[in-house]
């Protein structure tokens, strides 16, 4: 796919050219649409590669190794669309794609910023293509030594059928759009450091440090879902690397989305934002780069490849010319940045809480970059890599949660200028009020574990206490509702999160054809499979196999039906498991294989060579020879023993053919009916030494001949998982709405509201120290927001 | 020094030595078979699984193998049941501590399915 090649080539020369105009278009303005131009070429080049991948994956180019590996023939239109970021080529185009859509946007609404900021984030750009230039989705699948009789393959090796589900086709896109929206914030700091202007930006880049935010949220939601819909371990977040990976940037994102307000509303902050907006990008590198190379194929549950050598040392080079850049900027620009006013503020004020909570969410973000790196550490320091079980972060953030959400259910009743403690105290009593209630009610539902307790009780304070100050402001008619709303979601996904992971009851749940099992309150009976049911068929190599249990108590009865899938063209990672998840509005019954179905059965055995006879328990077999049918190695090749039985019972011997048949789901044994109705089959064969073993099931009067089906369950019953489906929505609708408010922001000026805030104290400026740095022009008027309304 | 910048050293102190704690408390360390005798402790124990020695008791549903690595081999008593894809598996990691000359693991790693897989198994088809 040559064209594939090209466009991506296109696209990262015009990056270039738009990078290089614009750092050059501070002498010459005339530049400046050169570098849009280059900007919007870049975009087309990156929408170009997106279509000609979709292109070749929904018409089946198979001859390209990316449409090879991860795409099939047998995928509906729209799964085939979504194969396009199942593999790592493609998920770095999905994120050069939402950059570029940002970009765009960025561009239009950058005002005064426009040259800064481009510069940087069309770097970002440049890097991006150049890692798909050098990691291409387009690369031709290299034809094997000897050639196949077909080639190019007519079909794909297909899409890991545990991707193949409704959340493979939501869940990259929007988690993408967060990751790809962090390099706004970042190119941002780097324009504010650069330029050495330190007000207007934090209202430019709030809307898009909301929005990061909200849509990282959404896309660790959506991860949690999908992990617990589709995997079967029953649970919606593990601090697995890859979920932390995505984890520290949000928290870090959503400190300095804080730490922005602060310095709009209080000039407080200053020479913090630039880190806090910065930082999360480079974290983000830094968890692609962990995950991708392959650094913690060990520690971690999921696997990983590893990228091209020189894609790899873009990545580095982004993750260290980041950070670099960030700090060295900053460093240089550090004393020159204005200080507030020294005022001190009242210690119950919103200031001081907003303060301390950005300190416990760069604190939890900290903890989980380090404790999720210390494999790495350790193995630098000592040689010998400790890694740190999940229990770690559950410790550590139960007192984390504790302060967190006294500070969640205080923010919104303070007020910026700070007020007494018995104000306060007034204020907080209904939502602490309906905060006990709640407490009294989970504790006569039975959760009375007296931690989760307190903390179930606080979580649902900051519920009550945001809900209050949504109703405070509804009937003021103010609009700045969406900061509150995400706060109640937050409060009711983690309360949902606590008791459903606490609380759960798991049991392991053996079902055995043909018996009933008690557990959980339910008896459990074995129904049939929907797929290829009979033994000793394959029903495990039935994509669409599922198992039907019969769950049932004294009043209620219903059916589950986990599925258990044996992918038989992958050697590695190829069994699938979908649990089956029944909801009632306060648990889930949560159903799931924990290990492959099997079959129990104790046959009667008998191994003979060929032209050999044997005896056992009345029958007489005789092993006359072999025959094949069909194609030798192809679907439908029969390996045939020609047997004839006997019995004392029967009136003469049989002679029949049982025989092993190769289908897509491996060689399975066909059996055959003898006239007492017992069935006789291949169980194994050596071809060379021309060898069979037979074996003898379903015997009359012997019970344990009759195979059965083994199905053996993992079943959880987790309380109040509804609540885990209803907060992120809350916290999503508030997120975006926050973000529309605060884009008007950037067009019309920060309103200040009557009574509530003094704009901002004067900044302070700080007399540099040394000769150079008197040297420097002076700083430029800060903004007020007339100012940024002219920009 | 004002008191709620004392307050605030204790708490952050506090803080610290608890994360501190917590840390070392779930730390784990990978080893080699041929250290397990020198650590009393919960490890992290990357093994080859000998597919040959394989054994499961489908009724109490224990899996017993015997792993090796470059230092030497060690039997494992698994007692939650096969991990789905262990048949297939080259390399797992067990976690747990040896008891008797026995590991016996807790939790077991097996590389599960991932949308960053796939590479290495295009060159079998």
């Amino acid at each position: 796919m040559l064209i594939g090649y090209g466009v991506i080539w296109f696209g990262a020369i015009c990056a270039l050219l738009s990078v290089v105009m614009y750092a050059l278009s501070g002498r010459r303005s005339a530049l400046i649409r050169w570098a849009r131009w280059g900007f919007i070429g870049a975009f087309l080049g990156i929408v170009g590669a997106e279509a000609v991948l979709q292109y070749a994956l929904l018409t089946g180019r198979y001859d390209l190794q990316y449409v090879f590996s991860f795409s099939e023939q047998s995928l509906s239109p729209w799964m085939k669309m979504a194969s396009a970021w199942a593999g790592q080529e493609g998920s770095f185009l999905l994120w050069a794609l939402w950059t570029g859509i940002y970009g765009l946007i960025l561009m239009r609404t950058a005002g005064g910023y426009e040259r800064w900021v481009m510069t940087a984030y069309g770097t970002v750009v440049l890097l991006l293509l150049g890692i798909l230039a050098y990691q291409s989705p387009f690369a031709p699948l290299p034809k094997p030594d000897p050639a196949p009789p077909v080639w190019p393959p007519q079909d794909g090796f297909g899409l890991n059928p545990s991707l193949e589900n409704v959340w493979m086709k939501i869940h990259p896109p929007i988690i993408f759009a967060g990751f790809a929206a962090l390099a706004v914030p970042f190119a941002y700091a780097i324009a504010s450091l650069w330029r050495g202007e330190f007000h207007e930006w934090v209202v430019r880049v709030r809307p898009w440090a909301i929005y990061t935010t909200t849509m990282l949220g959404i896309g660790l939601a959506l991860g949690g879902y999908w992990a617990y819909e589709t995997l079967g371990w029953g649970g919606f977040w593990a601090w697995d690397p890859v979920e932390n990976t995505s984890y520290f940037p949000w928290l870090t994102m959503a400190a300095g989305l804080h730490g922005v307000m602060l310095q709009i509303n209080r000039g407080r902050m200053v020479r913090w934002n630039h880190l806090l907006m910065a930082i999360p990008f480079v974290m983000f590198v830094y968890g692609t780069f962990l995950t991708r190379s392959g650094v913690l194929a060990e520690v971690s549950v999921h696997s990983f490849d590893a990228l091209a050598k020189s894609a790899l040392w873009i990545l580095l080079a982004m993750l260290g010319g980041g950070l670099l850049l960030t700090v060295g900027l900053w460093a240089w620009r550090y004393r020159s940045m204005p200080l507030p006013a020294n005022t001190q503020a009242k210690p119950i004020s919103r200031e001081v809480v907003l303060k301390w909570g950005i300190g416990l969410l760069v604190l939890s973000a900290l903890i989980s970059l380090v404790g999720t790196s210390w494999p790495l550490i350790s193995k630098a320091f000592t040689g010998q890599m400790v890694a740190l079980q999940p229990s770690f972060y559950n410790q550590v953030h139960a007192p984390w949660i504790i302060l967190t959400a006294l500070l969640l259910a205080a923010a919104p009743m303070l007020t910026w200028r700070g007020m007494t403690l018995d104000e306060i105290l007034q204020r907080l009593t209904k939502g602490w009020m309906a905060a006990v209630a709640t407490g009294f009610a989970l504790f006569f539902a039975g959760f009375r574990e007296p931690l989760t307790l307190l903390i179930s009780v606080l979580l649902a304070f900051v519920v009550f206490s945001n809900l209050g100050a949504i109703w405070r402001r509804v009937r003021t008619s103010k609009v700045t509702l969406g900061g509150f709303l995400t706060h109640v979601g937050l409060g009711i996904a983690i309360l949902g999160l606590l008791i459903s992971n606490f609380y759960e009851v798991k049991e392991r749940v053996v079902v055995v054809q043909g018996q009933d099992t008690m557990a959980l309150g339910y008896r459990w009976r074995y129904l049939d499979m929907t797929g290829n049911e009979k033994f000793p068929g394959d029903p495990l190599a039935d994509k669409f196999n599922r198992v039907r249990v019969e769950v049932a108590s004294h009043d209620e009865k219903f059916i589950v039906e986990p599925r258990f899938y044996q992918d038989q063209r992958r050697t590695e990672n190829n069994n699938v498991v979908w649990p089956h998840i029944v909801r009632w509005w306060n648990h889930d019954l949560y159903v799931a294989f924990f290990a492959p179905p099997q079959v129990d059965a104790s046959p009667i055995t008998i191994r003979l060579h060929e032209k050999e006879k044997a005896t056992k328990d009345g029958y007489t077999v005789e092993f006359l020879g072999f025959e094949t049918g069909g194609a030798m190695g192809s679907e439908g090749f029969r390996a045939i023993a020609r047997t004839r039985v006997s019995h004392p019972e029967w009136e003469k011997p049989v002679e029949v053919e049982p025989f092993r048949v190769v289908t897509a789901g491996g060689v399975i044994p066909i059996p055959v009916p003898l006239p007492d109705g017992s069935q006789i089959l291949v169980g194994q064969m050596d071809v060379s030494q021309r060898m069979v073993e037979f074996q003898m099931i379903m015997v009359p009067g012997k019970p344990e001949t009759n195979p059965r089906w083994v199905i053996p369950l993992e079943v959880y019953v987790k309380p109040l998982t509804i609540l885990v489906w209803l907060g992120p929505p809350l916290t999503v609708i508030g997120g975006l709405l926050a973000t529309v408010r605060r884009a008007r922001d950037v067009r019309y000026g920060v309103p200040r509201a009557q009574g509530e805030t003094p704009p901002p104290p004067a900044p302070r400026q700080v007399v540099p120290r040394g000769k150079k740095a008197r040297l420097r022009r002076p700083m430029p008027e800060p903004l007020s927001a007339k100012a940024v309304e002219k920009s | 020094m004002k008191p709620g910048s004392i307050a605030m050293i204790v708490l952050v102190l506090a803080g610290l030595a608890f994360t501190v704690r917590a840390f070392i408390n779930n730390a784990s360390p990978y080893v080699k078979v041929a250290q397990l005798s020198e650590i009393q402790r919960e490890v992290h124990l990357p093994l080859k699984p000998l597919q040959q020695t394989v054994q499961f008791d489908i009724k109490t549903m224990t899996l017993t193998f015997e792993g090796e690595d470059e230092t030497g081999k060690v039997k494992v008593v698994y007692p939650k049941g096969k991990p789905n894809n262990f048949e297939v598996a080259t390399q797992v990691v067990v976690i747990g501590e040896m008891k008797d000359g026995v590991f016996h693991a807790r939790d077991m790693l097996v590389k599960c399915p991932s949308k960053y897989q796939g590479e290495q198994q295009t060159a079998q088809k």
